[in-house]
C-alpha cells in the first residue's frame, strides 16, 4: 500500500518542472545524536547520517555554509538555541523581503513521545510546534527516528495527497510545513552495516545526490527524494528481522509547486551514468568502504550523481557475479561511468560487503593464536618465570558497550622447561591465564589499530625433576596495557598481532615488581 | 597457604579492586633453604642388594657389611625423616635470610602433648644453619629445645655441598620428652658429610644406650665412614662389638673396612682391635652374588678359601 501511495505522489511530479534551489533563502539545522539516554542502546550511524545530509544540503541544496547549523551529539538546549538563532536570522531576511525556508533534519533516538539527544529530550509535539511556528515561509522537517511517524499522524499535518506542480515559480509562493519521517508511528527505524547508515537517510541522501532525479532535469525535488527513499527503504527492509519500514510524508503547504531539495547539475561534478548503461542498482563506495550513494537506474535513462571529488569503487550486482571498477572524480568534473571500465568479479570480492568494509554492529568473534610471554628482569626473572609460549583462545565482543570498543576475554595455557640455577634444579613450568580486556579500535580500511587495558588472572606452577622439591604455584591478578592491529582478510576473518605490557607483583620472597611483556598473534572469525 | 585459600584471597582482592596481590609458594629462595636440608637418599650407603635366595651362602663379611649398611641407612632414615618432611609444606614464616616451618603439633601418638618447629637461617658467608626444635604444647615458643642442629655450605648442584648435623637427646630427655623406643636408645648422633665432589663421604658417630630404658648411664659408641664414587663403587668402615671370636667369652671389638664395585663384588678386611685374637686380621672377597671367592681367617683356618687372586680389583677409595 505504501508503495502505491508513493507512486501516487510521484507520478504527477514527473511531468512538471521543479523550482530552482536559488528561489529561497535556505536555512538548515542538521542534528545527529547516537545516544539517547540510559534506556536506549547507542546508535551506530546517526551522527554519520547527519554529517552526510549536512554535506549534501550545503554542497547541493542551496544552503550557504553560514546558514547551516550542524549539531553532532548536541543536547536539547543546543537544538532549541539553534532554532531560535535561525528564527532570528530568517526574520531579518523576511524583513529584507526574502522568501525563506528551513530544513530541519534529525537523526537519533525517539522514545516515549520525545526526541532523545543524549540524556536530554524534546517532546515530539514541542519540536513540531517550534518548527511550525518558526518565522519562515517553508518548513521541511525530516526525522529519522524510531516511530517517527507519530509526527505525521498528529494534528496539524496530513498525509500527502497527490500534488500537482503548477510551475517552477510555485515554490516561490509556498508557505507551510512538510514533514518526512523514516518510519510509521509503530515501526522501528533500522540501521544497516552494509550501507553504513540508516536505511532511510541512506536512500534519501542517495536520492538527493541524483538517484531520485527521475525527471532527469538535474534537480531533485522533495517529492522525488521522498518517493525514492520510500521505495528503496521498503525494499531493503522487507526481509529484515524487524520487518518492513515505511517512511511517511505529510504536507501542509499553501501555494503551488514542488520544492527543489538539491540541484545536482549546478556543480557539474560527480559521476554520470549514461543512458545506454545497463539498468540496475549501482553502489558507489567511497575510500572508507562506505556506500556514498546507491543509485537505482532503469534502462534508457541517465543519472547524474553529484558526488564529492575522490576515488570511488563502483559495483553493480548481477545474478551470478558482480561488475566492479574504480572511478576518479576530480574537482569540478562530471565523469562518465563507462561499462567497459567495469570488470567481472565473484561475490567474494564485493567491495561493499568485502574486506574493505568495516562492520560496526555489535558482534562476537572467536579467535585462536599463540602468545610468547617473558618476564622482565632476566635472568633472575627468567629463573623464576621462564619465557613461555602459550596457546590462546579469544572471545571478543565489538561495538556493544560503545562503537569501536571491544570487550575481550581470553584464556591461554602453555608450558616450558627451566632451571633454578642457584640450586641446579630443573623444572617444568606451566601457566594458565584468564584475562579480560577493553580496547578501542580505529578502523582504517583493512588495518584496525587498537589500544586498551587488560587484566589477567595468572596461575603459574612448576614441578621439579627432583622429587625432593615440592611443586610450587603462584597466582595473581595482573593489570596491563595492550596495543596492536588487526588486518581484515575477508568479511568474517581477520588476523591480529599485538603486544602487551603487564605489571606483575611477585610477593612470595618479598615484594618484587617484575612485570612482563607478551607478543601475540591470532586469527579471528566473526560469528 | 593452600590453593583454595589463595583463590579466596584473590577473589577478595578482586572485589576490593586491589590489583597485583598474589599468593602461592613459588619461591627460588625456598628451594635454596630446602636445598640445605640433608636428604636421606643423598647420604644413604649404596650397596647392591643381595638376593634373598643367596642369603644362606653369602660371604661372612659381605653379610656383616650388608647388615651394617642397613643399620646405617636406617639411622639416617629415622633421624632425617622428620627433617625432610618440611619439603612437603611451604614455610610458615619467611624472612630475608630465614625460613620457619611450624610450630605444628606432633602427630606421633606418644608425643601429642608436644609441638615441633624447624627453623633455618642463612648466614653471612652463604651457609645455612638449622634446628629441629620441640616444646610442650602451650609453651608459646618460650621453651624450644633442639633435637637436631645442623649446618650446610652449598655448592652448585642439587643438594651438593658440605654439612653436618647433630642429634642430642639429653636436654629433651631431661624435659620429659617421651621418645619412642627407637630414638630413645640414642644419646647423640653426629653426621658430617660432603656431597659436592666424588667420592661422597659420610661420617657417622653414634652413642647409644645398649641397656635402654633401664640403664641410661652405660653407653656404646659406633663409628661409620662411608664413601661412594660416581661409578657406583663404595666403601664402608665400621666397628663391631661382641663375642665375635668365640674362643673365650671375651667381648671383641673389630674394625671392618669393606669395599665394593657397582656390580656388588667386593672385599672386606677385618682387624681385631680388642678381645680374643687382638691384632689378627681376616680378609674375605666375594663375587657379584656375594658368594665368597677368597677367605683368610687365621682363627679358623678351615674356612680359608683360595688365594687373593680371586679378589676383584677395587681402586682405593
Amino acid at each position: 500500500m505504501r508503495a502505491v501511495r508513493a507512486l501516487a505522489i510521484l507520478l504527477p511530479l514527473l511531468a512538471a518542472p521543479a523550482a530552482r534551489a536559488e528561489g529561497l533563502h535556505r536555512y538548515a539545522i542538521v542534528a545527529g545524536n547516537d545516544t539517547g539516554g540510559g534506556d536506549t542502546r547507542p546508535l551506530l550511524y546517526a551522527s554519520a547520517d547527519a554529517r552526510k545530509v549536512h554535506d549534501i544540503l550545503t554542497r547541493l541544496g542551496g544552503v550557504r555554509p553560514e546558514d547551516a547549523t550542524l549539531l553532532i551529539g548536541a543536547r536539547a538546549p543546543d537544538l532549541l538555541e539553534a532554532l531560535a538563532r535561525v528564527g532570528r536570522a530568517a526574520a531579518d531576511a523576511a524583513h529584507r523581503g526574502e522568501h525563506t525556508a528551513l530544513f530541519f533534519y534529525f537523526s537519533g533516538h525517539a522514545k516515549d513521545g520525545s526526541l532523545r539527544l543524549g540524556d536530554s529530550r524534546i517532546g515530539v509535539e514541542a519540536i513540531k510546534s517550534l518548527i511550525a511556528t518558526a518565522p519562515v515561509d517553508v518548513r521541511v522537517a525530516i526525522i529519522d527516528s524510531c516511530k517517527s511517524g507519530a509526527l505525521t499522524r498528529t494534528k496539524g499535518a496530513r498525509h500527502a495527497p497527490a500534488f500537482e506542480i503548477q510551475s517552477d515559480t510555485g515554490a516561490r509562493d509556498a508557505k507551510g510545513l512538510v514533514i518526512l519521517t523514516s518510519s510509521t508511528s509503530d515501526e522501528d527505524s533500522q540501521e544497516s552495516d552494509a550501507i553504513g547508515g540508516s536505511y532511510f537517510s541512506h536512500h534519501l541522501a542517495s536520492g538527493m545526490l541524483g538517484g531520485a532525479d527521475r525527471s532527469g532535469d538535474g534537480r531533485v525535488t522533495l517529492f522525488e527524494a521522498y518517493a525514492y527513499a520510500y521505495d528503496r527503504t521498503v525494499a531493503d527492509t522487507a526481509d529484515s528481522a524487524a520487518g518492513a519500514q515505511h517512511p511517511t510524508f505529510s504536507y501542509d503547504l499553501a501555494g503551488n509547486g514542488d520544492l527543489v531539495l538539491t540541484d545536482v547539475a549546478v556543480r557539474h561534478e560527480g559521476i554520470y551514468i549514461p543512458r545506454d548503461a545497463p539498468g540496475g542498482v549501482y553502489y558507489l563506495v567511497d575510500g572508507r568502504g562506505f556506500v556514498a550513494a546507491e543509485i537505482a537506474k532503469t534502462d534508457g535513462v541517465d543519472r547524474r550523481v553529484a558526488l564529492a571529488p575522490g576515488r570511488y569503487k563502483v559495483k553493480r550486482r548481477l545474478p551470478d557475479r558482480l561488475r566492479v571498477g574504480e572511478i576518479d572524480v576530480p574537482a569540478g568534473r562530471l565523469v562518465a561511468l563507462e561499462e567497459r571500465r567495469l570488470d567481472d568479479a565473484p561475490f567474494s570480492d564485493d567491495p561493499v560487503k568485502g574486506a574493505a568494509r568495516v562492520d560496526l554492529s555489535a558482534r562476537w568473534s572467536l579467535g585462536a593464536g599463540a602468545t610468547y610471554q617473558s618476564v622482565f628482569a632476566a635472568p633472575s626473572g627468567a629463573s623464576l618465570f621462564p619465557p613461555t609460549p602459550l596457546v590462546t583462545i579469544d572471545f571478543a565482543l565489538r561495538n556493544f558497550l560503545r562503537r569501536d570498543w571491544v570487550l575481550g576475554f581470553d584464556i591461554a595455557a602453555g608450558s616450558t622447561n627451566g632451571t633454578v640455577e642457584s640450586v641446579g634444579a630443573p623444572f617444568k613450568f606451566s601457566e594458565a591465564s584468564l584475562a579480560s580486556s577493553l580496547t578501542v579500535e580505529w578502523p582504517l580500511h583493512h588495518f584496525v589499530p587498537y589500544v586498551g587495558g587488560r587484566i589477567a588472572f595468572l596461575l603459574m606452577g612448576r614441578r621439579f625433576t627432583d622429587d625432593a622439591y615440592p611443586a610450587q604455584f603462584f597466582s595473581t591478578l595482573s593489570p596491563g596495557l595492550v596495543g596492536g592491529a588487526t588486518y581484515q582478510l575477508s568479511r568474517h576473518t581477520s588476523v591480529a598481532a599485538g603486544g602487551r605490557l603487564h605489571y606483575l607483583l611477585y610477593n612470595v620472597d618479598g615484594d618484587k615488581s617484575l612485570g612482563y611483556w607478551e607478543l601475540a598473534a591470532m586469527v579471528s572469525y566473526d560469528l | 597457604m593452600t590453593f583454595k585459600s589463595c583463590a579466596f584471597s584473590l577473589a577478595a582482592t578482586f572485589v576490593l579492586g586491589v590489583l597485583g596481590a598474589g599468593c602461592g609458594n613459588y619461591s627460588n629462595e625456598d628451594l635454596e633453604f630446602m636445598n640445605a636440608v640433608p636428604d636421606q637418599t643423598d647420604l644413604a650407603a649404596n650397596l647392591p642388594v643381595r638376593s634373598a635366595l643367596a642369603t644362606g651362602t653369602e660371604a661372612e663379611l659381605a653379610k656383616d657389611t650388608h647388615d651394617t649398611v642397613k643399620i646405617f641407612n636406617g639411622i639416617l632414615d629415622s633421624v632425617l625423616g622428620d627433617v625432610e618432611a618440611i619439603r612437603a609444606v611451604q614455610p610458615t614464616g619467611r624472612g630475608p635470610d630465614s625460613r620457619t616451618w611450624g610450630p605444628f603439633p606432633d602427630t606421633n601418638p606418644l608425643q601429642t602433648a608436644w609441638e615441633w618447629q624447624f627453623a633455618m637461617q642463612r648466614e653471612a658467608d652463604g651457609s645455612f644453619s638449622y634446628a629441629f626444635n620441640l616444646e610442650p604444647l602451650g609453651a608459646g615458643g618460650s621453651a624450644w629445645l633442639s633435637l637436631i642442629t645442623g649446618n650446610f655450605t652449598p655448592s652448585p648442584g642439587v643438594r651438593r655441598g658440605a654439612g653436618s648435623f647433630t642429634l642430642t637427646t639429653a636436654a629433651l630427655r631431661a624435659a620429659g620428652f617421651p621418645f619412642d623406643p627407637g630414638l630413645g636408645k640414642l644419646d647423640t648422633l653426629m653426621v658430617t658429610y660432603q656431597t659436592k665432589d666424588f667420592p661422597i663421604s659420610v661420617v657417622m658417630d653414634l652413642v647409644s644406650f645398649p641397656n635402654y630404658p633401664t640403664d641410661l648411664v652405660t653407653t656404646n659408641s659406633v663409628h661409620y665412614e662411608y664413601g661412594a664414587q660416581a661409578d657406583g663403587s663404595g666403601a664402608m668402615k665400621f666397628t663391631m662389638t661382641g663375642n665375635l671370636i668365640p674362643i673365650t667369652s671375651a667381648i671383641e671389638v673389630v674394625q671392618v673396612t669393606s669395599q665394593w664395585l657397582a656390580s656388588g663384588a667386593g672385599r672386606a678386611d677385618l682387624t681385631v682391635l680388642q678381645g680374643d685374637g687382638a691384632g689378627m686380621m681376616q680378609s674375605e672377597c666375594w663375587d657379584t652374588s656375594f658368594n665368597a671367592t677368597y677367605n683368610s681367617k687365621p682363627w679358623s683356618p678351615s674356612e680359608d678359601l683360595n688365594d687373593p687372586s680371586f679378589c676383584p680389583a677395587i681402586p682405593v677409595l
